[in-house]
């Protein structure tokens, strides 16, 4: 049998396989972006997740601190991670979450001098550290220290959330009003996708108000990760309420903000009063969950 | 005509039907792999995700009963949304499911009372959550005694905590129940579907009392539950955490209730403290 080609047939099978690429080149093409896309988003979505959950427990700590109330314990929930898109099967990203009471990874000192003397009103320490794996987008590092959130991306550490500090406009002066959370108990780490179900407790608290004669400086200390967050985000707040920097407060910044022997000093010279309500938390992952 | 014809078949068209059918076993083969992999896959994704965010829920308006007890007056709400099911998929709705949510105000019930039939505090009512899934095991999510349980294949784990604590003072040596007995009351509904509904709890009184216990008094915790095992265990880890001698400063016992439903009793020999919230809440889902 005399074998014949047929060019017209060549030419349909050549333009269906050139069809196909085109489909499966355009559609991968399309897969990688959109993917990207949707990972960014929701790894995006995910650490404003975790920034509300860790509001929301402070929110608990702050109910249970202003009712005293050392009981009850309040449950809460942290999403460690995203399951992603489930048509793409892309942007699956997890995290690790470290609650740590040691004071090598935060503390805040509140002191009061006065013509060189001075007297620690109270000090808390302890953080809760929240170290994303993403998958698309960059990873970020969202730490809960004493009330206040510390975001670390690209190796830059802001206050996201600023503590629950305030100042406030008394008769002839200022005043300002701290609400500071201290964690105790043990040291856990937990790590994955899902929800996990942590339980608020106080252990304890104390309220501590003074009034302040002309002289008196309130000193406040700032020791571990994130003191360059603290630094910007208690500038922001004293500017903010109308107070003037060199003279109603000072800021002395540490050599090395690395060194665990120096510190972040803000001290706060025209305060008429001063208030602080300190609660010491326990934060606990459910054990038998 | 010689164009057209040769050994009487035509061969334009034999290499057109064999592109064709090609073209047709390339596409088959792909929508073979779609739906014999990625939609099952799709599909379990969607499931889980959907029954995670129930859990969420859950947790969500166990903070908020938490939260209410706490730091609220009477009168406050909390609303809580609960996703039922999914609508599935682009692709055929693959991945849809459907749930049913259930206030049933008899269940969950936990008294508190001492040997001479004293009661000092009392709860009832729990949250039911039924999935009817596809692609992955059922789960029943159940809000009683201030716990929520997750029911899988017959297997219950506890996902938060009841406020129920033992603690041993570490100076005094004094053994005491901290407990919140909570109350859900409400007509008894059910929903079920794909849909969303919102749960509005709202705090009717929280009280709390302290009670001074002598030595002769025997406390019994009595739960009334479908988790029996799992309600062993948490009350066994209780006591084990506070060194207390099984069969001497407690026992756990399984039986039934007054009602003749299951229950679990922890029997508490050596308590010197009780220190009770009770706790009661209107649940209405919409």
């Amino acid at each position: 049998m005399k074998r014949v080609s047929d060019r017209n047939g060549d030419a349909v099978m050549v333009t269906t396989v050139l069809m196909l690429s085109i489909i499966l080149s355009v559609g991968g093409k399309l897969v990688l972006d959109y993917g990207e896309i949707v990972g960014k988003e929701q790894d995006m979505l995910h650490a404003s997740d975790v920034s509300d959950s860790m509001l929301s427990m402070r929110a608990s700590m702050s109910t249970l601190l202003e009712a005293g109330d050392t009981d009850t314990s309040i449950l809460n929930r942290i999403t460690l991670g995203t399951y992603g898109n489930p048509y793409l099967g892309v942007a699956r990203s997890s995290g690790r979450l470290v609650y740590s009471p040691a004071p090598e990874d935060f503390q805040l000192s509140v002191f009061l001098e006065e013509g060189g003397s001075e007297t620690l009103l109270n000090s808390v320490s302890g953080s809760l550290v929240f170290e994303s794996n993403n998958f698309y987008y960059i990873d970020q590092v969202i730490t809960f220290q004493s009330g206040g959130l510390v975001l670390d991306e690209y190796g830059r550490c802001v206050m996201s959330e600023p503590a629950l500090f305030e100042v406030v406009r008394t008769s002839s002066g200022w005043g300002v009003d701290l609400e500071l959370f201290t964690l105790t108990g043990e040291h856990w780490s937990t790590s994955g996708i899902d929800s996990t179900p942590l339980t608020i407790g106080l252990d304890g608290y104390s309220e501590i108000s003074r009034d302040l004669s002309a002289g008196q400086v309130v000193s406040m200390r700032f020791n571990g990760p994130g003191e360059k967050a603290w630094e910007y985000g208690i500038r922001s707040l004293l500017t903010g309420n109308g107070l003037i920097e060199n003279v109603d407060f000072s800021v002395t910044r540490p050599s090395d903000w690395s060194s665990s022997s120096e510190y972040l000093e803000i001290d706060l010279t025209g305060m008429e009063t001063v208030h602080l309500l300190t609660g010491e938390m326990e934060v606990r992952i459910c054990s038998t969950c | 005509m010689l164009n057209v014809l040769n050994h009487g078949f035509r061969k334009e068209g034999v290499s057109n039907v064999v592109s064709l059918i090609m073209i047709a076993g390339i596409i088959i083969s792909l929508l073979g792999m779609v739906f014999a992999t990625y939609l099952p896959a799709w599909g379990k994704d969607i499931e889980v995700q959907t029954l995670n965010g129930m859990m969420d829920s859950f947790m969500d308006m166990k903070t908020g009963i938490d939260t209410l007890a706490v730091g609220s007056d009477p009168g406050s709400s909390y609303t809580t949304k609960f996703t039922l099911g999914s609508e599935g998929g682009p692709i055929f709705g693959f991945g849809r499911m459907s749930g049913s949510i259930e206030l049933d105000d008899e269940r969950g019930l936990v008294s508190v009372q001492d040997q001479f039939g004293t009661t000092y505090s009392q709860g009832r009512g729990a949250l039911i959550y039924r999935s009817n899934t596809i692609n992955v095991e059922d789960q029943f999510i159940t809000l009683e005694a201030g716990a929520i349980i997750r029911e899988q294949s017959q297997k219950a784990i506890l996902k938060g905590s009841p406020n129920i604590v033992l603690r041993t003072d570490q100076d005094t040596g004094d053994l005491t129940l901290y407990m919140m007995a909570i109350t859900i009351e409400g007509n008894d509904q059910s929903f079920s579907g794909t849909g969303s509904y919102l749960a509005r709890t709202t705090l009717l009184s929280s009280q709390p009392s302290e009670y001074e216990l002598d030595a002769l008094t025997v406390i019994s915790i009595e739960i009334t539950t479908g988790y029996q095992s799992l309600w062993t265990d948490l009350f066994t880890e209780m006591a084990q955490e506070n060194s207390l001698v099984d069969g001497v400063d407690y026992s756990i016992s399984n039986g039934n209730d007054a009602n003749g439903n299951p229950s679990v009793t922890l029997t508490l020999n050596t308590l010197d403290v009780i220190d009770i919230r009770t706790s009661i809440y209107q649940l209405e889902i919409d």
